[in-house]
């Protein structure tokens, strides 16, 4: 009956609909009515149907080599690990990230990173050649490693979310970050003559790289002020450039 | 504290390892490369589908996985854990597309969203007599072709969800899909 009024073109064009199970029961049992008596049809069900299903069990890939160790450099900590901030970061491990915590606390975290500029300065002035002992980078450094040889040097400057103008606190925030750049970024320039050419270039590649990321981000928040994703993005480019800046500072002078 | 630490563990599904994905969204790098091992194969398995390119998958997978570890700490548990990095995976595939089109000249033939079967049968050239396995000639479709057909036949996505992440209609993504399978029958019948 109704299938006599399914052609092969209207056989292909009702296809999709019933592999994924949207046509109606009637036109349904046309579609298999018409591949019944034709083979042409009833060669094309079968072979996209054995496609879809063999697609839906394809197996798992496996890359070339172990992807980790780019990944672990890439989301690696800052380089200089304090004593207790160490401890306290293995001790965190079940605790909700401090940025995330309420407003007093996020005020709090902002103090404390203005905290760590005039240590840093203390850090490089006692020895005018940098630190003798900094921790390496990359994924070979636990983050408590070695934490009791190190020296008494200021930890990275904690995260902070939600520093643009929206926020109660957000000004205060912005200001100290602004500050704690601006005085890292003098001890940087009072620490280039001591430092590798080849490092320096290094350095100042990543940290245009990181202003620019800063800018992208003031100037889409100013287009969309509420976006979480856009103060999470120039959180985090500070946060970097801070680290950078930090980390610069305590490297030890060139051999 | 206590309290907020608890929220955190109880917004983990159970198909994941609670410790590793809270640890992990506390900053703690070996969890998240635990959580790495664990979902490594099937990142990695969408990059080269979506991509068709599995040097660039290995990049992208990468590239996901910075990501998880960024957004992290924003992850609430609304999904599964690894619905949510899955879709992470897939919105990062399709943000390399755009961005290498744009660095692209646009001037060149091919473009993503105008593929044609002539470009596919250019590309997908039978160099011997045996037929073409599946994952080859996925690889050598069309890229919005393979893109609709991965992220239906293969990944279990909606045609109203393609639509919303591919930016098209669902009526689009329908006929992408239509015109991927007959390409694949196509190949495979070689």
């Amino acid at each position: 009956m109704i299938d006599q009024l399914f052609t092969c073109d209207q056989f292909d064009a009702a296809l999709s609909d019933y592999l994924e199970s949207t046509l109606d029961p009637a036109a349904r049992a046309a579609l298999e009515s018409h591949a019944a008596r034709c083979d042409r049809c009833r060669a094309l069900l079968a072979d996209v149907s054995a496609t879809t299903t063999a697609a839906a069990a394809l197996p798992e890939l496996e890359p070339s080599r172990d992807l980790w160790p780019g990944i672990v450099d890439r989301i690696a900590a800052p380089v200089v690990t304090l004593p207790v901030a160490g401890r306290r970061a293995a001790d965190r491990s079940f605790v909700r990230p401090w940025y995330l915590a309420p407003a007093p606390l996020s005020a709090a975290a902002a103090l404390l990173i203005a905290a760590t500029v005039s240590v840093t300065l203390l850090a490089t002035r006692t020895s005018p050649s940098g630190p003798s002992t900094v921790a390496s980078t990359g994924a070979s450094t636990p983050d408590t490693q070695s934490v009791d040889s190190l020296p008494a040097i200021p930890a990275p400057a904690p995260r902070v979310k939600n520093v643009s103008g929206s926020k109660p606190n957000a000004v205060p925030v912005q200001q100290i970050y602004a500050s704690e750049i601006a005085e890292l970024d003098s001890i940087v320039r009072d620490r280039r003559s001591q430092l590798d050419t080849g490092t320096v270039a290094v350095i100042e590649k990543n940290l245009r790289i990181i202003d620019q990321a800063i800018a992208q981000s003031r100037a889409a928040l100013a287009r969309d002020p509420n976006s979480g994703f856009l103060h999470n993005q120039l959180n985090n480019a500070l946060n970097q450039k801070i680290a950078l800046l930090r980390t610069v500072a305590l490297l030890p002078a060139r051999t | 504290m206590l309290t907020a630490t608890m929220d955190v563990v109880a917004t983990i599904p159970s198909e994941e390892p609670p410790s590793d994905v809270a640890r992990a969204a506390a900053g703690d790098r070996q969890a998240f490369e635990r959580v790495y091992r664990a979902n490594m194969q099937r990142v990695f398995s969408i990059c080269v589908r979506m991509s068709g390119d599995r040097a660039r998958a290995e990049e992208l997978t990468q590239d996901v996985f910075v990501r998880a570890w960024e957004k992290l700490p924003l992850f609430r548990g609304e999904s599964a854990f690894s619905t949510w990095l899955h879709r992470l995976a897939v919105n990062v595939v399709l943000n390399d597309r755009k961005t290498q089109g744009r660095e692209r000249s646009r001037a060149a033939a091919g473009d993503d969203d105008e593929d044609t079967e002539e470009s596919y049968g250019a590309s997908a050239p039978p160099s011997h007599a045996d037929r073409m396995d599946l994952e080859a000639a996925i690889a050598l479709l069309p890229p919005g072709a393979r893109r609709v057909f991965v992220l239906h036949d293969v990944e279990g996505y909606r045609h109203e969800e393609i639509a919303e992440m591919l930016g098209v209609t669902s009526g689009g993504s329908k006929a992408q899909l239509h015109r991927a399978r007959l390409l694949l029958r196509e190949a495979l019948n070689r």
